[in-house]
């Protein structure tokens, strides 16, 4: 009896050490900061194909080319293009983005092929829907780590990797969908390895993401197969990323919105 | 049988240059419209998008755009046989011409039909937030703006 005692508390013990983060873990802020800081290169292009399946399993197929732009000055940290290159009826269709700083919003413009014109899209939630899929902008690009208060809950691994796990509560919560998140960090490549998103109703599981694949590709930890699925409406996205290449040296007027379309 | 065949070849000529000058062998004429598209977030932008390659795809219209109603006389001086606005907060897409559907030629009444089904087909699908084609004839708005486009010269009147 006093042995099995003694277990339960060396068991206790164990279970303690492996989940209270130690005096030498960042804290929550320290990590949400790295995680956003993480290089991505000075430029990047990649091919996307995006699916997304509704309830009814009918699935629909976007391809996108993106290229970004490190730029970090002027309070703009990234500046982003998005260009359809599939389904036809979408097909060339051309969203830039330059990510300010926060709290300032992005400024968005978007090229409309049909019409030959470049038009400027008012600041948006980054969290509406990029194109018809569960994805959101933030998804994609990050959400900023100002924009959340952070606690570390436990370190604990998941899908073998290492992770820290982190609440987080928005700072505004009239401009979000979800009155908290929990994600998942991975300790070696700070990629969001999953990610939980409450409702704010009755604080309901709403969406969950999940980084199906990484790889390093020019020693920068690049995140190639993801998934989200929207609990609540049953619909799920997911994002195939090719044709990696970083640092190409994509010229900064590439960004510019009087040469979109051009 | 030289001659036959140069006279022929001759008259065939004439009538195809004739034929040529008529119209007879011209494609229809599209119509030049004018896409007014006042949206501002990326979702409704998108639309307006599938909307204008939905009239392109058709063949039937011309497109040129502008982001707002214009308010000024038409610095171009060529007036649009129609114009497509897309107003920014009304669920509407108001289809203005310069008469009431009745009193236009038949071609113009035809395309506008195309337009509203396109429109029916566009909005009333799962991407695109329901919105419903009204003409000067449905609605008290593109009536208005035609009035108001006709005077400033982005409107002519029907060919």
């Amino acid at each position: 009896m006093k042995s099995k005692f003694v277990l339960a508390l060396v068991l206790v013990f164990l279970a303690g050490v492996a989940t209270v983060p130690s005096a030498q873990t960042p804290t929550a802020d320290q990590i949400m900061q790295m995680v956003e800081n993480r290089f991505q290169g000075n430029d990047s292009q990649v091919q996307v194909q995006l699916d997304t399946t509704n309830a009814q399993g009918q699935t629909r197929t976007l391809q996108i080319e993106t290229k970004s732009f490190l730029y970090d000055k002027q309070n703009i940290k990234y500046k982003i293009l998005v260009t359809v290159t599939a389904p036809a009826d979408l097909k060339s269709l051309a969203f830039l983005v330059w990510e300010n700083k926060y709290p300032k919003p992005d400024d968005r413009w978007l090229y409309q092929p049909s019409l030959k014109t470049v038009k400027k899209i008012e600041p948006e939630n980054a969290r509406t829907s990029l194109f018809g899929t569960v994805f959101n902008f933030e998804d994609v690009n990050g959400r900023p780590a100002e924009a959340d208060t952070h606690k570390l809950l436990r370190n604990e691994p998941i899908e073998g990797r290492q992770a820290w796990v982190i609440e987080s509560t928005p700072k505004n919560p009239s401009i979000v969908e979800f009155s908290r998140r929990v994600v998942w960090i991975d300790q070696e490549s700070l990629a969001i390895l999953k990610e939980e998103l409450y409702d704010k109703q009755k604080g309901d599981l709403l969406r969950v993401f999940k980084l199906a694949k990484q790889e390093k590709i020019d020693n920068i930890w690049t995140n190639l197969i993801a998934t989200v699925e929207h609990v609540q409406t049953q619909t799920k996205s997911k994002y195939t990323y090719s044709n990696v290449k970083y640092n190409t040296g994509i010229p900064e007027s590439a960004f510019d919105p009087n040469n979109l379309g051009k | 049988m030289k001659y036959e065949y140069a006279l022929k070849l001759i008259l065939l000529a004439v009538f195809l240059t004739l034929a040529a000058s008529s119209g007879a062998f011209a494609e229809p004429q599209k119509l030049e419209t004018l896409v007014i598209d006042e949206t501002k977030t990326l979702e409704e932008s998108v639309c307006v998008e599938f909307l204008a390659r939905g009239l392109q795809t058709s063949g039937l219209f011309e497109l040129e755009a502008l982001s707002q109603i214009p308010r000024e006389p038409n610095p171009s001086g060529k007036p649009y046989d129609l114009t497509v606005i897309v107003p920014e907060k009304i669920l509407q897409v108001w289809l203005v011409t310069a008469d009431i559907p009745a009193r236009l030629p038949d071609f113009l009444q035809r395309d506008l039909l195309l337009i509203k089904e396109i429109v029916a087909q566009i909005y009333n699908g799962s991407d695109c937030t329901l919105r419903q084609a009204v003409d000067t004839s449905d609605d008290l708005a593109p009536a208005l703006y035609a009035a108001v486009l006709l005077q400033n010269g982005w409107l002519q009147s029907p060919r």
